[in-house]
């Protein structure tokens, strides 16, 4: 089974029910018109071609491209250019973003040019610019904990918000979301996967994650300042550009704003590329391959979701709430919880989970949380929109508020999670769809507002994730045993031995999770030298289940190739000083290598990028 | 024992194997290669693969090797690979200076090539070349090493591992043209070492074996 095939599986599990459900309304209860049908069902096929091959593009393009720039950010000798690198780099992927373009063009028609789009966008870029550097200072220092962070960034924000009025708190909220949009975030996905990489240490799986968060943090400090300096306070009726193209119109001008969108950002990495990291050729093409994938995949799947899928959700929203206002609840849970699993950053923020934590965290129980997260935020909405004396601060308020408080209980790779899912979560799918289900509804409904409400929807899908994901993994770290701490035996005598090495073994060691360094070391005092470290995840011992999920527990495995003649005394210094011969705590294997006889000399060094490191640092 | 299945069946496997007694397993994630010029070109010569790594006791072997060709039709093509190296767990009383058995006449050898991360298609376009059938790639880290950047960083170089399975007569050769072609007498460019495989199910040539002697 290939890449390419199992994207289009995935995509196929998650839009089915998706086709399901509004089929199944649109027959019964909604009475759709053959027009809106076919467009339905045409937008969903662009949009399963589309998100296959942008899935594809992301795994061929960003995630290389993030890799890179995280290296090349971490490996500053200057805190001045870290600065000014992550700072680029939240700067551009910002402000060719598409969605606020859209956005500034608004705000500055409703404030009647009081506030100048292009401003606006520039502000929000710098506010995510700013927001980035300090993640990113952050996640290399290691200083703050990650949580204490996002605490202090949504204590800022509650702050300012005292002094904003609700219209521009909901513009704020819009713009976060707007920022996060399918093609950056990816990128910023990969940024932080890259950056905890190149740190390394005990943190990495932690620090793998939470950069979305930190990036959706920057718009609305950016706003917010702007309204309080500018003494902006009044936007008063937004126009409401909801002309539906047909699906040949659209499809250029999404690809247009694809392309303009990624340039910047591919610009600066060319431009890096060429000046300083050198990637190979073979690596290059891969990349500029996947940024065509991209771009267009991206391309084909906006053009289905706005030419299909707005009309229909519009449709469904204005019908349910005409006649059956009463299911108008249960109709939004229903969409929110399989249409949040089409958002193409939820795909992706998932594959990155799998292959961070080596598929300890099992994928469908974060899907599963997110879904019912967002299910009861679309559910609230629809209420609030029912019921005009709700206000959208009821739920987002103590929302946020236990969200905060959660974070420090919560297991640390959740926290990240979480943070990142408010940003994923409110993406095009969300900003279409969704949207224009509860513009649909609300139109229906003589007391909404269908601005007012449109935002709230948006910041509710934010909001959901970051609690429902911390609940889990407060949840999570409660039921995980916590690895006893080990004390460490002095070794004798160092080994080193003289004469021409005979046989070569290859030891195994399988440890918990946060061993492999401390192994490293223990063998290198023996004598051993070079260590490769996987990560996988490991069986033996108990399970831990959780809502009857299996959860793993994760392992690290070392791989050595040494000396037959020090195996053992490797093996037994590791075995006693890591205390592994207690249940479950690890194992130490040896396997005969040289099965082929050892003509070749074996090379056990350094990868050459340290060497070159190394002989910089001398010099 | 290692089995090298398709991403999302480990868990299973793993399930149904540890009835037969408490075995332990070891998952991680690695990917497969497909040699097809077109996937290549496309870029989607990619195909995600789990690697599954158990400790298995002599007695309880064949038991294992049959349920893996009864239960999940290992032997049949696209199903994944299960090949043995023998090992031994170290245990302090028993562990210590034991003479070895190097098994050098296994039918088949297990090449561990460990390089620099992006080069183990490459490696494996180079195995091929020299007669491999097919390999796993599988991704690593090496040791960290204590780097002073502005920050003090524990670098960990990121490697794959390419793990690759064959005849022992084609074994020389294949290590000879990776040892060549990815110029490994550098220093720091990667390692490689071979593993004896005393049984193997699923691989290529054995399915071609089988489908001729029927």
């Amino acid at each position: 089974m290939n890449l390419l095939r199992r994207k289009f599986d995935e995509v196929l599990r998650s839009l089915l029910p998706v086709v399901v459900l509004v089929m199944l309304l649109s027959l019964t209860l909604v009475k759709a018109d053959e027009q809106t049908i076919a467009n339905f069902l045409l937008g969903a096929l662009l949009l399963l071609v589309g998100l296959g091959i942008f899935l594809l593009g992301v795994d061929l393009a960003m995630i290389p491209i993030g890799t890179h720039m995280a290296t090349e950010v971490a490996t500053s000798k200057s805190i001045w250019r870290i600065a000014l690198l992550a700072f680029l780099m939240g700067l551009l992927v910002t402000v060719a973003e598409p969605d606020l373009q859209i956005l500034g063009a608004q705000v500055e028609a409703a404030s009647g040019g009081a506030i100048s789009g292009r401003m606006m966008v520039f502000l929000v870029s710098v506010g995510v610019g700013f927001l980035i550097t300090l993640g990113t200072i952050r996640l290399l220092s290691g200083k703050m904990s990650y949580a204490m962070f996002m605490a202090l960034a949504y204590a800022g924000i509650l702050i300012l918000s005292i002094f904003v009025s609700e219209e521009f708190l909901a513009i704020s909220f819009d713009s976060s979301g707007a920022t996060t949009g399918a093609l950056t975030t990816p990128f910023i996905l990969a940024l932080s996967a890259g950056l905890s990489k190149v740190k390394g240490g005990k943190s990495t799986e932690e620090d793998s994650f939470g950069m979305v968060g930190v990036m959706s943090a920057g718009p609305m400090y950016a706003l917010m300042l702007m309204s309080i300096i500018t003494g902006q306070k009044k936007i008063v009726g937004f126009p409401a550009a909801t002309k539906t193209l047909s699906a040949i119109e659209l499809f250029p001008h999404e690809l247009l704003n694809a392309v303009i969108a990624l340039a910047p950002l591919c610009a600066m990495f060319f431009f890096l590329n060429f000046i300083h990291f050198k990637a190979p050729k073979r690596e290059i093409m891969g990349i500029i391959k996947g940024i065509i994938y991209t771009i267009f995949g991206l391309a084909l799947f906006l053009t289905g979701v706005n030419s299909g899928f707005m009309d229909m959700g519009k449709l469904i929203g204005a019908r349910i709430a005409g006649n059956y206002l009463w299911l108008l609840p249960g109709v939004g849970l229903m969409l929110g919880a399989i249409v949040v699993l089409m958002e193409p950053a939820v795909i992706v923020l998932g594959h990155q989970i799998e292959e961070v934590t080596g598929g300890r965290i099992p994928l469908n129980m974060i899907r599963l949380t997110l879904s019912i997260g967002v299910a009861l935020a679309i559910g609230c909405s629809m209420l609030r929109i029912m019921i005009p004396s709700v206000k959208l601060w009821y739920f987002l308020l103590p929302g946020f508020l236990l969200g905060v408080i959660l974070s420090f209980q919560a297991d640390p790779v959740f926290v990240g999670i979480a943070y990142d899912a408010g940003g994923v979560a409110s993406g095009p799918m969300t900003a279409t769809f969704v949207l224009a289900f509860a513009q649909g509804a609300a139109m229906q409904i003589p007391t909404a507002n269908v601005m007012v409400d449109g935002f709230g929807v948006i910041a509710m899908v934010a909001m959901a994730p970051v609690l429902s994901i911390m609940i889990l993994g407060a949840i999570f770290r409660h039921k995980e045993a916590t690895v006893p701490e080990k004390t460490r035996q002095p070794l004798p005598a160092s080994a080193h031995l003289a004469g021409k090495i005979q046989d070569y073994d290859c030891v195994i060691a399988i440890l918990e999770k946060g061993l492999a360094d401390e192994a490293v070391a223990l063998a290198r005092e023996t004598g051993a030298r070079g260590a490769t470290i996987l990560n996988g995840r490991g069986s033996g011992g108990q399970h831990m289940h959780l809502f009857s999920f299996e959860v793993q527990k994760e392992k690290e495995v070392v791989f050595w190739l040494v000396d037959a003649r020090i195996t053992d005394k490797m093996a037994q210094h590791i075995h006693d000083s890591l205390d592994l011969g207690s249940q479950g705590s690890g194992t130490v294997f040896i396997l005969p290598s040289g099965a082929i006889g050892l003509d070749a000399p074996v090379t056990i060094g350094q990868s050459p990028r340290h060497m070159s490191a190394e002989r910089e640092t001398e010099s | 024992m290692f089995v090298i299945v398709n991403r999302g069946n480990a868990n299973q496997l793993l399930q149904v194997v540890q009835h037969l007694g408490a075995l332990r397993g070891t998952i991680f994630l690695g990917e497969g290669t497909v040699p097809s010029r077109w996937a290549n070109w496309l870029g989607i010569s990619k195909t995600e693969k789990e690697v599954l790594l158990i400790a298995v006791p002599d007695e309880l072997r064949n038991n294992l090797y049959s349920l893996l060709r009864q239960r999940f039709q290992m032997h049949k093509r696209y199903k994944g690979i299960v090949f043995s190296v023998p090992y031994r767990a170290f245990h302090p009383e028993t562990g210590t200076h034991r003479p070895f058995n190097r098994y050098e006449d296994a039918p088949y050898v297990c090449l561990m090539t460990v390089v620099e991360k992006g080069l183990g298609q490459e490696c494996m376009a180079h195995a091929r070349a020299a007669g491999a059938q097919g390999g796993t790639i599988i991704h690593a880290h090496g040791a960290g090493v204590p780097q002073d950047f502005y920050f003090p960083l524990v670098i960990e170089p990121q490697k794959e591992i390419v793990l690759i399975v064959t005849k022992r007569e084609n074994a020389t050769a294949i290590r000879d043209n990776i040892y060549t072609q990815m110029q490994l007498e550098r220093k720091g460019s990667g390692i490689l070492f071979a593993l004896p495989v005393t049984q193997t199910l699923g691989l290529y040539e054995e399915w071609q074996q089988e489908r001729r002697a029927t």
